[in-house]
């Protein structure tokens, strides 16, 4: 009896130990090294500063850039992308012969390492070879090539595209699998009461997938998160530090500046808005439970 | 049918076909674009127009990737880093499911104290943004002293691994009937056997794609491997492309597209195999709970 008690502990426990030796103990030892002024793992350095890491950030004069950027891609990379997710997964739930095809190979971009996303698209939008620019040259929309991602105003927002084409095809595929849900005697009655296919879509479809949606919002925003790869591959934060978001701007401050007690004064920060919007969402999950 | 009505489901059809093409193109035209590159000739590169099919399509940049001599900077080991991808996400793939499929098996199989909120802090770990995690992982690894070594960035990636995949290897083992498991052990086997023999089996496919889901995540990590790797010879295929880019960029695209290309193909086969169950397992640990 007592052996059959253990075991499942025993079955646990090595998961447990990695988890909470790499996963679990960093966030707080991430806390201890944001009072500290440790310069990469230099000797001597690591000391207790107190709040210095936090006032420094706060007076930092890229900081507030960093942290509209950060809130722009959250937001408009989680926008977009269940936006169109929701269109295409709409698409995708019908029995059409396209679809089979679609569906077959839709989740290429979703799939391919994050680093070859960014290189693809790093080229597709150069400024005297991308593709991009050749095809608004010949449509007579730009007379020259444009420098995508060297315009301090715009290089972001190509970016936060590039993150849309990588996330759509996962969500459409998930949300299509969500539509295929709703009952479709539902719909049949609708049309014979003479619904219109957008009013089906509003009324039936959509609340039907609502509570998918509400935790695929959440899955994508860590994703967008996570995926800062595609800023730092492409434009390392720049041109002019326009495009650091928090992430980017941690791996700089550490691995470029080796200002270690600093980035993880970032990291601190990273962690409470994240912890935040979570927050949001799990009210969200509340209202929507009710 | 009146010609009239037919004509409106026509129009209709190729209507909503043109949308699936359109889709299709913004899907599909990138990945083709950076194969479609890789076969240029350095000339083609940067020729103006851009030249939407190769004349001449050559494999040299393939060549030159994978021999060095061929050009003068010695920058890029590619077989080396295909190779050191391979093993680190093959170790850690081995490494989560051993471990991922022993602590799922507990979850769907014993009510045990605390088992509830187990497994929740385990999904919670998911939340955790990655990025901010860098400097303290990297400040432990380095004490413990396995920086710059492939077993430390086995590690990380396994202990990131582990959570969804016990999530998800106790959702699998849930779906194989409990009955079938007691049988067996009423029939005299043992617990183990009756895990071995009747359980794994069934769940098999799906153990299998959670293993492959880990497998591509760990073949395409990036930030983790470029922070911890510091010896040239040891780095895996990420961190070998983004240093190329940064080096070279645009200057040598067809190179770049090759390395791609070449990096994509092992997890696009690996997806293609497992897609179905992927995308089954992904819905069962993400969305139904």
């Amino acid at each position: 009896m007592v052996k059959k008690l253990k075991l499942p502990y025993i079955l646990i426990l090595p998961t447990f130990i990695v988890v909470a030796v790499l996963v679990a103990y960093p966030i707080f030892d991430v806390i201890r090294l944001s009072f500290t002024d440790l310069l990469l793992l230099r000797p001597g350095t690591g000391k207790f500063v107190g709040l210095k890491t936090f006032t420094k950030t706060f007076t930092d004069s890229v900081f507030p850039l960093v942290i509209r950027n950060t809130i722009a891609w959250m937001a408009l990379a989680t926008i977009f992308s269940i936006g169109i997710g929701l269109g295409v997964g709409y698409y995708l739930s019908f029995d059409w012969k396209i679809n089979k095809l679609l569906r077959a190979i839709i989740l290429l971009p979703w799939i391919l390492p994050p680093v070859i996303s960014a290189s693809i698209w790093q080229w597709m939008v150069h400024s005297d070879f991308g593709v991009i620019n050749d095809l608004l040259i010949r449509l007579r929309i730009l007379t020259e090539g444009f420098a995508w991602l060297g315009e301090p105003k715009i290089a972001l927002y190509v970016l936060i595209g590039v993150m849309v084409w990588k996330n759509v095809p996962m969500l459409s595929i998930l949300l299509s699998a969500a539509f295929q849900g709703v009952p479709t005697e539902l719909l049949e009655a609708a049309t014979i009461d003479g619904a219109s296919e957008w009013q089906k879509f509003r009324r039936i479809s959509l609340p039907t997938v609502s509570y998918t949606l509400l935790i695929l919002m959440v899955i994508v925003s860590i994703w967008n998160i996570q995926q800062f790869v595609i800023i730092w591959i492409t434009t390392r934060g720049g041109p002019i530090n326009s495009t650091h978001i928090l992430p980017t701007y941690i791996y700089e401050m550490a691995f470029t500046n080796f200002r270690f007690g600093q980035a993880a004064a970032l990291s601190v920060i990273t962690i409470v808005i994240l912890m935040g919007i979570s927050v949001i969402y799990l009210l969200l999950f509340r209202k929507a439970g009710k | 049918m009146p010609a009239k009505v037919r004509l409106k489901k026509v129009s209709k059809s190729i209507g909503l076909n043109l949308i699936g093409i359109i889709i299709l193109i913004f899907i599909l035209f990138p990945v083709i674009w950076v194969a479609i590159t890789s076969l240029k000739s350095h000339d083609e590169l940067f020729a103006i127009p851009i030249k939407y099919f190769p004349k001449k399509p050559t494999l040299i940049s393939y060549k030159e990737i994978f021999f060095p001599g061929y050009w003068s900077g010695q920058a890029l080991l590619w077989h080396q880093y295909l190779l050191n991808s391979l093993f680190v996400a093959g170790i850690s793939t081995f490494f989560v499911l051993f471990f991922g499929s022993m602590a799922g098996y507990a979850f769907s199989r014993f009510q045990f104290r605390g088992s509830k909120v187990l497994l929740a802090i385990l999904v919670l770990t998911r939340m955790l943004p990655g990025p901010a995690l860098m400097v303290p992982i990297y400040v432990m690894i380095s004490k413990y002293g396995i920086r710059d070594t492939l077993w430390g960035l086995i590690l990380v990636h396994s202990a990131f691994g582990l959570p969804l995949t016990t999530w998800l290897c106790a959702g699998f083992f849930r779906s194989v009937p409990k009955d079938l498991e007691e049988a067996a052990i009423v029939d005299g086997c043992t617990r183990i056997k009756a895990l071995l023999r009747v359980v794994i089996p069934i769940a098999f496919i799906g153990i299998i794609s959670v293993g492959a889901y880990h497998f591509v995540g760990s073949w395409s990590e990036f930030a983790f491997a470029s922070i911890l790797l510091e010896t040239q010879k040891i780095r895996t295929a990420p961190v070998g492309l983004g240093d190329f880019i940064f080096l070279f960029g645009a200057s040598y695209f067809n190179r770049v597209g090759a390395a791609a290309v070449t990096m994509a193909i092992p997890i696009t086969a690996i997806f293609l195999f497992a897609q179905r169950h992927f995308v089954r397992g992904f819905l069962a640990g993400a969305v139904k709970e």
